[in-house]
């Protein structure tokens, strides 16, 4: 499989200096090979939330499917974060309901770029380049960028406060058990992201 | 990611439902038939798997299955 690649930027986690990095509109077989062999073992080894996702699998499932679409970040020849959404899910806040969107399926930033971890973050923004690529997919769909996911409990702050999303509170019917919050965004919410 | 381009014909109320419902959702005629081509292919992938399309009604307590052929 092909890939485009635009040009991002990240900011370097101790000299605060903005460092160019690439965007990726597929996931490649190097990006799944970078989190089995360098991202897996920091994760297993921190017992994290998301410790279970297996990213070959999911796209191997996914990416038949045209409804799924996945991107990845690439940073001093490492893949620093990797996304699969699904672009047939429909709104749910009240004013755009029924209306597409692109729903972030699975987000994930590598391990050493993670906040909530406590040790020198490598690299930030991670989790905004790749919110701003699905509000930019949404856009190119149509979808004036409103977007959709279910959060970790870790990430709630991150989309609530930085991304500005509409918190729908926990959502039952998706994890009965561990209900995990539902937030979408709405066009106004999109463009305020962006700028 | 790379895009081609084709010609569509359809007939008169087959374009009719197209536009309703591009103003309906607020699409375009190609946003809005790339995601036909991917419920068709999410609805036949799940098919062949053995599954079932059902449609329900919370309210009035009716399920019904959609036979696809």
């Amino acid at each position: 499989m092909s890939s485009t690649s635009s040009e991002v930027f990240l900011r370097h986690g101790v000299s605060g200096q903005l460092v160019k990095a690439e965007l990726h509109d597929t996931i490649l077989q190097r990006h799944l090979d970078d989190h089995r062999d360098h991202w897996n073992p920091l994760i297993v080894a921190q017992g994290e939330q998301h410790g279970h996702w297996d990213w070959e699998k999911k796209w191997s499932h996914y990416s038949a499917q045209l409804s799924y679409q996945s991107f990845a970040i690439e940073c001093n020849g490492q893949t620093q974060g990797l996304m699969i959404v699904n672009t047939m899910k429909r709104c749910r806040i009240r004013q755009q309901a029924n209306m597409h969107l692109v729903y972030v399926e699975y987000l994930e930033a590598a391990p050493w770029n993670r906040r909530d971890i406590p040790r020198c973050v490598r690299y930030r923004g991670v989790g905004t380049v790749l919110i701003a690529a699905a509000i930019q997919l949404s856009i190119d769909e149509e979808n004036h960028g409103r977007i959709g996911l279910h959060s970790l409990p870790q990430a709630d702050t991150f989309y609530r406060q930085k991304c500005g999303m509409t918190d729908l509170g926990p959502d039952v019917l998706y994890s009965p058990k561990t209900p995990l919050r539902y937030f979408e965004m709405t066009k106004a919410q999109a463009a305020a992201f962006i700028q | 990611m790379s895009k081609r381009t084709m010609t569509l014909n359809l007939t008169e109320r087959e374009m009719q439902v197209l536009d309703e419902l591009c103003a309906k959702k607020g699409l375009n005629k190609t946003a809005l038939m790339r995601q036909a081509l991917r419920l068709y292919q999410a609805v036949d992938t799940r098919l062949e798997q053995g599954d079932k399309l059902i449609f329900e009604n919370e309210e009035k307590k009716e399920k019904s299955e959609l036979v696809v052929l």
